[in-house]
């Protein structure tokens, strides 16, 4: 089959393309031969094609409605929360400070002790009925989740790390022990600034409310943008690099672009050093929530510690808003009197770029929608390349009415679905059932009201060495052969335009 | 593995000083001496942590969960809550343990209900100290027995997961004039000298883990009564004890029988009485190689007499010697007992005829004690309809029928009676070999005429393979299972193409690989969050080791469905179900709907 190298191509003629992808078409997608032996592609009767015609001129409407039309199996009265506090037992955070929740902090504490000192041995976590319990003992950071989410233990713990990479990412770990080796009972609460509390909050609610799955996948958002337009950026950043005679080596250690909602856009980076993703959505964290006020003519110089990268040390970053597109700069040294070089650096890079007509295309490029990808009755799905670290999924079409309540709903709801699909193929250690493993899944019940449509969701999660699908389908579809011909050609489309989706080894220096 | 047991009743305890109280049973499987300090610390610290869950649960006292899994670095500690107040805690090590945890927690559910039925209910015991007694008799050695011979979890497999419910057998009986139940129904439960008498007649086939024609023919055929409340209770203690001890003799169904891990310089030995002359000749290598664990058998004295040899070699500097070890053995002839007792059907000369006969019945010696001569079991427990009921179990071949009795039927007591009894269910079990494994030539001999048989329907004849997929089925309404996926391997001779599956074959690691891999997909569906009480959830898995399995869990039913998907090519159908092969979707198609 042969896909325009445009995504954004012509609808209509798409709906004359053959209606699958001959096996051979998806065989370099999977390492093992899945593709062959699984399901032979049956005929598609001629049902079939009138439903692929539907759902293809449903695409052709003026506001393509992907947003309400999936019900929620999920009922939405399960609870999460977070707890920090010191290996004293002194309380740091909770997330939901409801009923006391401080006051649990004292009996979690003397539990947590009590098997330290009596068994020699860290509790880890309980299971009790639907609620799941995680402790992560970071001393002097203790940190507990409990959430009736259906979460793993591994997605329990990997989030408490985060919370915990936050911290040092703060403090810096140095700091940390310095303060508690000190006076082992300090209260930390009064060390934090009120950012870092606000900070915290945006991180859980990241984690809870959001459709981020970043950590569940343990990957990077990247922007999708013309394999062209991408080199020309690197090739800026390279030659910005080369030409800045002021610079001396060493200064620059990474650069970033980020465009909104956390997705990569470029990186410039020395030879064979990557910052690791938690660091990498720490950083992207802080900048779209601490900064987000900042106008283009505005620039910071930040200390940051990558507790990943080095957890008792500072790096500083160089943080500029890139006019015109809503992106960031980000310089990172790891010396603190770099600011002027690093301006200047900016400085000329963006001039660079901005006489490019790069700028302009970074505010283009706008993602690709799940219409753009000749994958019927696929409602919305993420790709996770394993080679990248990176992952990518259609933009979420709203009505420009959604108010935000309803589009944290909305998040939530396709998180829960991506949640739940990505745990039928893992297993409680967070390693998935095998090297490769194929898992549809499917939810039926009863319409919540008698008007409306009887739920009938199907989704399907496939990990592979190289690539991590999970998808959801459109309510109502019950036909697992489409599914996974649309699956394969999601994976095609994805391997097809790979560069384009994303960012590949950067500018390497 | 095991660290230590304990049950405790915080409700006991109205202060600081009477805090001991609570303490009913604390066993600890290593032999290290805690305090009372450091048990109560324990005790208390379990507490803590169960509400302290509770609460951060939003759950109140007596609603949510009644099991809690606490994970430490290395170690597990399993907690359930009973009678809404009495906790019963197992800690375990979690070193080089194939076994997962959920085993041993529904294993310590099997534990407490394996003690409501012979005993009662915790709370309907109020003498702590009696408790206490009943507690050490019955945890004690339940969890020892695991100790040395974790093989019985692995035999019983995911079905030991489901300690609600009961495994049935799955035995296809070929059409004839008069059923082997109708025989049963009109001859004994009908007849005038037992009509209601006889509360309910309970036929388990019970092959030998490998020498069964399919594991989905093990287990419970059936029972005649629909009002007796403790089938699955009893049923369960059957499978366990059969998976424990690999032969049901009389020692073990009266609980007599249990393990004893032999310390190194300390071998003891005993076993069901038919064994008795075989044990004695391999009690030889039995002393001489250290540390093996063989049978021992509580109640017959030898363990005794064998401590006294012990502690008279121990004194008198004699070494233990085998000759000296006999003199104690007390003098009777196994052999008599045999023909009461029965014992290992295979032990029988070929000329005996179908190996039959009571194992627990009022038939038996005197000298033995009241469990030998019939079981009593609790019926609604802990209720205003409490009531007991006598169990005698009688076999033939690999059948064990359980004859349930009115407490006040004393015709039970009559040796004629339970002759004629026995003669009755031997007929009707002849029928039952006869019918459902037609072609097999069942017993060696034939003393009554037969009926003339009908062919065989032709399903029966038409099948040369096994079936290529294997499954696992839990009714949430009538609690019964069925299930042919097998955790141990079969004997290749002893396997049907009509009962038998494609994994039945397989290597015994690669099944319980197999049965690990499906605690897994159980374990991720339990996480869950769709509406339990009325969505559905469907899963079809396929894996690149060529394991395919269709799990679907819906409020009546879970079912559980596993083939190899390299074996199968043809692939039709839309549905998950039908990712399995077009076998699995015919039978799937055919299976009688749950409940």
């Amino acid at each position: 089959m042969d896909l325009d190298e445009s995504y954004v191509d012509d609808r209509r003629e798409r709906a004359n393309e053959p209606l699958y992808i001959p096996p051979i078409a998806a065989e370099p997608t999977t390492s093992i031969n899945l593709a062959q032996t699984l399901f032979q592609p049956s005929e598609f009767d001629e049902s079939l094609e009138d439903q692929l015609a539907q759902s293809i001129s449903s695409c052709d409407r003026r506001h393509p409605l992907v947003s309400t039309e999936i019900p929620n199996v999920f009922p939405h009265r399960y609870d999460k929360n977070f707890l920090i506090l010191t290996s004293a037992g002194k309380p740091i955070y909770a997330m939901k400070d409801g009923d006391g929740t401080i006051a649990y902090m004292g009996v979690i504490h003397t539990i947590m002790n009590y098997f330290k000192l009596k068994e020699d041995q860290d509790l880890r976590c309980i299971e009790n009925g639907d609620v799941r319990f995680a402790f992560l003992d970071r001393e002097p950071i203790v940190l507990v989740a409990y959430s009736a989410r259906g979460e793993t233990s591994n997605e329990l713990f990997s989030q408490l790390d985060f919370l915990h990479s936050y911290l040092l990412s703060s403090l810096s770990e140095r700091q940390l022990s310095k303060i508690f080796s000190k006076r082992q009972n300090f209260d930390l609460r009064n060390f934090l600034e009120s950012t870092d509390f606000e900070n915290l909050d945006e991180i859980c609610s990241l984690l809870c409310e959001r459709l981020y799955p970043d950590a569940l996948l343990g990957a990077l958002r990247s922007l999708s943008m013309k394999k062209s337009h991408r080199a020309q950026l690197h090739e800026a950043m390279s030659q910005q690099l080369t030409k800045e005679k002021d610079l001396p080596r060493g200064t620059l250690l990474y650069g970033l672009i980020v465009a909104p909602e956390n997705k990569l856009c470029s990186v410039l980076r020395p030879k064979g050093h990557t910052l690791h993703t938690t660091d990498l959505h720490l950083l992207f964290c802080l900048i779209f929530h601490r900064f987000q006020n900042l106008d283009d003519s505005q620039e910071l110089w930040v200390p940051i510690c990558f507790p990943k990268f080095n957890a008792n040390g500072f790096l500083y970053g160089y943080i500029k808003f890139l006019p015109k597109c809503n992106s960031i700069l980000v310089l990172i040294s790891a010396q603190k009197d770099a600011f002027f070089n690093l301006k200047s650096f900016a400085d000329h890079l963006i001039k660079d770029i901005s006489s490019n007509g790069l700028l302009e295309e970074i505010h283009k490029a706008k993602g690709f929608k799940i219409s753009d990808i000749p994958a019927p009755l696929v409602h919305h799905f993420i790709y996770k390349s394993k080679k990248h670290v990176q992952y990518v999924m259609p933009e979420l079409e709203l009505h420009s009415d959604t108010e935000p309540e309803q589009l944290i709903e909305l998040e939530r709801k396709f998180m829960t679905y991506y949640q739940q699909i990505h745990n039928s193929v893992v297993r409680d250690d967070g390693l998935a059932f095998n090297k490769s493993c194929l898992n549809f899944i499917r939810w039926d019940s009863d319409a919540i009201e008698p008007s409306e449509e009887p739920i009938a969701m199907l989704g399907l999660g496939w990990i592979t060495p190289k690539f991590e699908l999970y998808l959801i389908c459109n309510n109502g579809v019950d036909d697992k052969h489409v599914i996974f011909e649309s699956a394969k050609r999601i994976i095609s489309w994805c391997r097809k335009h790979e560069s384009r989706l994303f960012v590949n080894e950067g500018a390497i220096f | 593995m095991f660290e230590y047991i304990t049950v405790f009743d915080p409700s006991r305890s109205h202060g600081e000083d009477d805090i001991h109280q609570q303490l009913l049973l604390y066993h600890s499987f290593t032999g290290s001496e805690n305090s009372l300090n450091d048990k109560l610390g324990q005790i208390g610290v379990i507490q803590g942590l169960w509400s302290l869950t509770n609460s951060l649960s939003g759950e109140d006292g007596n609603q949510g969960s009644q099991e809690k899994v606490v994970q430490l670095h290395g170690k597990v500690l399993l907690i359930i809550r009973v009678e809404s107040r009495f906790f019963i805690c197992l800690s375990m090590n979690k070193d080089d343990n194939s076994i997962h945890h959920q085993f041993y927690l529904a294993h310590l559910w099997h534990c407490y209900r394996f003690f409501t039925l012979w005993h009662n209910k915790f709370a309907s015991i109020p003498d702590a100290r009696r408790l206490t007694n009943l507690l050490n008799e019955h945890f004690v050695p339940f969890w020892c027995d695991l100790q040395v011979k974790p093989d019985a979890i692995i035999k019983k497999g995911i079905v030991g997961l489901w300690h609600q419910s009961h495994k049935m057998a799955e035995l296809e009986f070929a059409h004839c004039d008069q059923s082997w139940e109708s025989l049963i129904n009109q001859d004994v439960l009908l007849e005038s000298e037992s009509y209601l008498g006889i509360k309910d007649i309970l036929v388990y086939h019970l092959p030998n883990f490998e020498q069964s024609p399919g594991y989905k023919t093990y287990g419970l055929v059936r029972n005649f009564s629909s009002d007796i409340d403790f089938v699955t209770n009893i049923s369960n203690w059957i499978y366990h004890s059969h998976a424990l001890y690999g032969n049901l003799s009389s020692h073990v169904l009266a609980s007599n029988t249990h393990y004893k891990e032999t310390p190194a310089d300390n071998t003891t030995t005993a076993t069901a009485s038919s064994n008795i002359r075989t044990q004695a000749r391999t009690v030889v290598p039995a002393l001489t190689t250290t540390g093996e664990t063989i049978l021992h058998n509580l109640t017959l004295p030898i363990s005794l007499a064998y401590d006294a040899v012990q502690e008279v070699g121990a004194t008198t500097g004699i070494s233990n010697s085998i000759s000296l070890f006999m003199d104690y053995l007390p003098k009777w002839n196994p052999s008599a007992i045999t023909s009461v007792l029965g014992g290992n059907p295979r032990e029988q000369g070929p000329a005996a005829g179908p190996p039959q006969g009571y194992l627990i019945s009022p038939l038996c010696g005197n000298g033995l004690p009241e469990n030998y001569k019939q079981r009593v079991v609790k019926s609604q427990a802990g209720t205003i309809n409490e009531k007991d009921y006598n169990c005698i179990f009688w076999y033939y071949r690999d059948v064990l029928v359980c004859v349930v009795s009115e407490p006040n039927f004393n015709k039970i007591q009559d040796h004629q009676y339970l002759e004629d009894l026995s003669y009755k269910l031997s007929c009707s079990m002849e029928k039952f070999y006869a019918t459902a494994f037609p072609k097999e030539k069942h017993g060696q001999q034939q003393p009554q005429p037969q009926p003339q048989l009908p062919p065989p329907p032709p399903t029966i004849q038409s099948r040369k393979k096994f079936d290529s997929f294997g499954f696992a089925l839990r009714d949430k309404r009538t609690n019964e299972c069925r299930c042919s996926i097998p955790s141990w391997p079969l004997n290749n001779e002893s396997r049907s193409y009509h009962y038998g599956t494609f994994l039945d074959s397989m290597p015994q690691d690669k099944l319980w690989e197999l049965q690990h891999e499906l605690v897994q997909f159980l374990q991720s569906l339990q996480n869950s969050r769709r509406e339990k009480d009325s969505a559905t959830e469907e899963r079809l898995t396929r894996l690149s080791n060529g394991l395919v399995c269709f799990i679907r869990d819906c409020p009546e039913e879970m079912a559980l469905v596993v083939a190899n998907w390299f074996d199968e090519t043809s692939h039709g159908g839309p549905t998950l179900i039908s990712g399995l092969g077009p076998s699995a979707i015919r039978w799937w198609n055919q299976r009688s709907p749950p409940g």
